[in-house]
């Protein structure tokens, strides 16, 4: 009798150790959204930042032409990728028939093959130490150009030859680049010092791309952030935060020429038409505008004409196959976002829900295109 | 044998090992000599004693069950108690918070020898700071102590954790009394601990407590998922930290002036190892901290139905973050410090209007202060006065308790504006009902409103919108009964006390990021519900008078889920909270030989709001396992453990992407004399 005193403790020791068995993997990607075909379009990528920490960044493609909206293409496609695509994506940008992803915390430029998705080389802080920290990446003449904060207090533009992606050229910027452009031979790159919240950079470098070197630095606002080109030219810069203008460059002459006001915060440019929209951090009002960029006018109203409400617009994209404009919600930043499409004429068309965490950057790119297969 | 019959048989309850809350320190151990035995063995200060009918819901762990549970810290320890969550950062430098019933960290107020800890910066206490090795007891109040005898801030958080330093007790004819212990093992860790209690006259105490620890902080964790599987060791994950205790007190427990003055001092250097993720597995990041305060209590029986405490404490904080991966301008690394003072004054006023009827007005006045080197830092300094009155009834079969506190804030600061001014009531309410006297069954229940202030960081690191905040309100009701039963004479004897629960949290501030990595948005917004149960079971038995047992199980479910209108994730168990977990303890004891087994469990959680797939983190349980020796050498005993942690190396993170150790050794050699 006494020896079964340890019964209970034995059994219940026992039914500890086979609760070993209940831990499952979980590895689970959503299932493809059915969304309207769109036989007059093709489709393009969003990479999905992911919260900080989190290594939660997500790419998904979204084929307009068949109407299929695919999470998580790059878990799928690399499944031997270390801890996957990694933590806050930053950039991404389609040239050729590569795709470039720019993982900010996650050190990291991903490159991949734009039809499949699978990697083909990943640039590391190991393959230049600017890597850590890098924030936009264009394209122009057969090259990559990517901008970085680095771990240094100047900031870095960096050169990557698209044909053997290794690391051409390097130039020291100002501090804490953002985005960047190329016009003619000269690289623009916008530089905001957000480090130093008391003495920010003012200033757009001009990098001539023969000698890869500064030539210049054009005084704009503080802050600087956003930077895109028309055809005609001009630049189109804007600071953190909304600060009701935007900037315009002349870079015949390489000097601040007008600026517009309209509530800015991103923007996207396709055919000399501006697709702005801006945030009121404090009271939830957004705006949504464009702007006829030949006569630098804003055009009235709001390009949503249905009366959409987003809840914090984080990313935006206009089709340039059909005028489409797409705008990515990131909600709460914890929730998954939304992506809302609409027509030219500002009508919801159609709407993802649940893309990864906080949706912002799109790049268009036909993945069944010609020469497919 | 079924299991009824055994708890049928053994049905008695203990008081022999003072297990984690309704043991009863009334029913003392009868058979002398096993007494002898085991107090030799395993408790020598373990001698505090638990009340059965308690008001609020109330866990403790003293003595001799604190210092064979495998644990390095405080924080280590609180993972027993039912119905907590510990946020654990992994390792031996990282942060650790407590959460009790998904109320959030804030809510918790910690307690250290009766004074809080407070820290406007934030508003969290680092538990993981806190050694065990000067420390007598943890009790966990969910509400508060019901006490009317604490100053009015002992009524202003949802929770309340008690520490309790190591009290002077000599023994006869001896007027010190020393423990040292040495403990090394896994991470590298050298911690040399001394605590010396010396008799400075008659009726005076002096204490001396110092301890120091080094440690690399380095170990082993692995991810394997889909295609890959690789093994990253934790790096920039080394402490080395010093602390310091005076304390100079009466030692006379009758007298009506009691007084005990206390300085605290603490000073540490961490790396900071970050969030695993993609081709970060090093990060540079590293933290100084140093905590200082200074305090002082006095007691005094005016006659025989009026007492006054009065309490002072001064507290100085200092933080240095440096990361050298941020330049800025000039090519300076980001190296932010942070300074913070606190003044606190506390009156109470207790008067007896009757035998065990007791009512109390306590006033206090609080100052807090803060310094940084950030761009364009505000400078808050906050003056808060508490006034709580307060009455507590102790009767034989019902004890009740009730109080109002006012608080009352002001806040000015050097730039911008200040938070409005606060003045709120709030109250709490509690009661326990024994009712029939032959049956060892009370029934209690209480409800608590109060609110925690924005913290300075939620009010100032921003640059918008954020003085604006208003106060994170909690509302909790709770229902428990307890049931002891112990048959006077045996040892053996069980205890249960179950709760369930209802909690809501109003205007929870949430940090919004405002798509910027230098300004945050900080807003009302958040809603959540909680409704739960915990239980708790303790039992203890002996086996032939040789062998002594003593168990603990908890468990505690919660569905905590978010209310907050407009998310999608409405209705969806909030982050972080499992909906089921819980722990088991056994510790044997045999002769001058000590074996403890603890186990773990936290159910499955999410990461993020949405209950959905990507989101789902995995359960995690871990095994540990210790096994001790005393040996007596003419006047010293030396207690020689050895301890295995995550027995069965299980990886897991509690906070995600941030690895837990796995399997991990503790050698510890004490000696008292």
């Amino acid at each position: 009798m006494k020896q079964n005193r340890w019964m209970p403790i034995c059994i219940f020791l026992t039914s500890l150790l086979l609760l070993g068995a209940c831990r499952k993997d979980h590895d689970w990607t959503a299932p493809p959204q059915n969304a309207e075909k769109d036989t007059t379009s093709t489709g393009f990528y969003l990479l999905n930042e992911g919260g900080w920490g989190y290594n939660n960044a997500t790419l998904d493609y979204f084929d307009i032409h068949n109407g299929i909206y695919e999470r998580d293409v790059f878990t799928k496609a690399n499944p031997d990728a270390v801890l996957g695509l990694g933590d806050t994506g930053n950039d991404i940008g389609v040239y050729g028939s590569k795709l470039y992803i720019v993982m900010n915390w996650s050190k990291k430029i991903e490159i991949l093959d734009a039809r499949t998705a699978r990697r083909i080389k990943v640039l590391t802080d190991q393959t230049h130490k600017a890597i850590e920290n890098a924030r936009y990446i264009t394209f122009a003449n057969g090259f990559a150009y990517l901008s970085s904060y680095t771990t240094a207090e100047k900031g870095m533009v960096l050169e990557i030859d698209t044909v053997s992606l290794r690391i051409t050229r390097t130039v020291e910027v100002g501090r804490q680049p953002e985005e960047l452009t190329v016009v003619g031979n000269k690289l623009y790159v916008a530089n905001s010092g957000g480090y130093s919240p008391s003495d920010l950079e003012h200033y757009i470098s001009v990098v001539d791309l023969p000698a890869f070197k500064v030539t210049k630095a054009i005084k704009v606002a503080p802050n600087l952030r956003r930077l895109k080109k028309d055809s005609n030219g001009y630049l189109y810069s804007c600071p953190w935060g909304t600060t009701g203008k935007l900037y315009v460059v002349d870079t015949k002459t390489d000097q601040l020429t007008d600026s517009i006001g309209v509530m800015v915060e991103d923007f996207t440019i396709v055919r000399d038409t501006a697709y702005v929209y801006g945030t009121d951090y404090g009271g939830g009002q957004h705006a949504y505008t464009r702007i006829d960029l030949k006569n630098k006018k804003v055009i009235p109203g709001s390009f949503i004409t249905d009366g959409t409400k987003i809840i914090i617009p984080y990313g935006i994209a206009v089709d340039p196959n059909n005028g489409s404009i797409y705008i990515a919600d990131a909600r709460n930043y914890s929730e998954a976002g939304d992506l809302y499409g609409f027509d030219v004429y500002g009508k919801l068309k159609n709407t993802i829900k649940k893309t990864g965490i906080i949706p912002g950057h799109i790049a268009f790119y036909n993945r069944s295109g010609p020469g497919s297969r | 044998m079924n299991r009824f019959y055994f708890w049928t048989r053994f049905s008695g309850v203990i008081t022999l090992l003072y297990g984690i809350g309704c043991t009863d320190g009334m029913a003392q151990i009868q058979d002398a000599a096993n007494a002898r035995v085991l107090d030799s063995v395993w408790i020598r200060s373990g001698r505090a004693t638990v009340q059965f009918n308690t008001a609020t819901p109330f866990q403790t762990l003293t003595g001799s069950r604190l210092q064979q549970v495998n644990s390095f810290s405080v924080a280590d320890a609180l993972r027993y108690f039912s119905g907590v969550q510990l946020k654990d950062y992994g390792g031996i430098g990282g942060l650790k918070t407590l959460n009790v019933r998904s109320l959030g960290a804030q809510h918790l107020g910690v307690f250290y020898d009766g004074l809080q800890l407070g820290n406007a910066q934030n508003g969290i206490v680092d538990l993981g700071k806190f050694s065990l090795d000067n420390i007598d007891a943890l009790s966990l109040y969910n509400s508060q102590n019901t006490s009317t005898l604490q100053s009015a801030r002992n009524f202003g958080s949802a929770a309340a954790l008690f520490i309790k330093s190591k009290q002077p007790v000599f023994e006869p004819h001896k007027n010190y009394r020393i423990n040292a212990a040495f403990k090394t093992g896994s991470f590298g860790l050298i911690n040399p601990s001394l605590h010396w209690q010396q008799k400075i006259a008659g009726n005076m105490a002096a204490t001396v407590s110092l301890e120091t620890i080094h440690a690399h902080g380095r170990y082993k964790t692995r991810y394997q998922k889909r295609a890959y599987d690789t093994t990253i060791v934790r790096q920039n994950a080394d402490v080395a930290s010093r602390r310091m205790e005076v304390a100079v007190q009466d030692l006379n427990r009758d007298a009506a002036t009691r007084w005990k003055i206390q300085t605290y001092f603490y000073n540490a250097e961490r790396g900071l190892p970050g969030a695993v993720v993609a081709e970060r597995f090093y990060n540079a990041q590293r933290l100084w901290d140093r905590n200082f305060f200074t305090q002082g209590m006095w007691r005094k029986q005016i006659n025989t139905r009026y007492q006054v405490l009065v309490q002072g404490k001064y507290a100085n904080d200092y933080t240095r973050y440096l990361d050298t991966t941020i330049k800025k301008i000039g090519g300076a690394p980001l190296n932010n410090t942070y300074r913070q003072q606190e003044y606190d004054a506390s009156l109470v006023n207790e008067y007896f209007v009757a035998a065990g009827w007791s009512v109390s007005l306590a006033t206090d006045w609080i100052v807090n202060k803060m310094q940084a080197n950030l761009d364009h830092f505000a400078y808050p300094v906050r003056n808060t006065g508490l006034v709580a009155i307060a009455t507590e009834l102790k009767r034989k079969r019902l004890t009740a308790a009730g109080n109002l506190l006012g608080t009352f804030t002001r806040e000015k600061v050097s730039t911008g504006a200040a938070a409005g001014n606060k003045d709120v009531l709030t109250p709490a309410i509690s009661a326990s009902w024994r009712p029939w006297n032959h049956l060892p069954i009370s029934v209690r229940s209480f409800y608590k409103r109060i609110f925690r202030m924005p913290t300075f960081n939620d009010l100032y690191y921003t640059l918008i919108g954020s003085v604006t905040l208003k106060p994170e309100y909690t509302t909790q009701y709770d229902m428990g009964l307890q049931y002891k039963k112990n048959v006077a004479g045996t040892g053996p004897g069980i205890s249960l006390q179950a709760d369930v629960y209802y909690n809501d949290i109003k205007d929870k501030i949430i940090a919004i990021p405002a798509n910027n990595l230098f300004r945050w948005s900080m807003i009302n917004m958040g809603k959540v519900a909680v409704k739960g149960m915990d239980l708790q079971l303790t039992y203890a038995a002996t086996i032939r008078q040789q062998v002594f047992l003593n168990g603990t199980l908890s468990y505690a479910y919660q569905q905590a889920v978010n209310k907050t209108a407009g998310d999608r994730s409405y209705d969806q168990q909030i982050p972080y909270a499992p909906k089921h977990s819980g722990s088991a303890t056994v510790q044997t004891a045999y002769r001058s030989w000590g074996l403890n087994y603890s186990f773990i469990y936290t159910g499955a959680r999410y990461m993020l709001p949405e209950n959905d797939p990507q989101n789902y983190l995995e359960p995690w349980y871990t095994h540990d396992l210790s096994l001790t020796k005393t040996v007596l050498l003419k006047q010293v005993r030396a207690v020689l453990a050895l301890e295995v942690n995550n027995l069965l190396n299980q990886y897991y993170d509690v906070v995600v992407n941030y690895p837990m150790p796995g399997r991990n050794y503790l050698i510890k050699i004490a000696f008292n004399l």
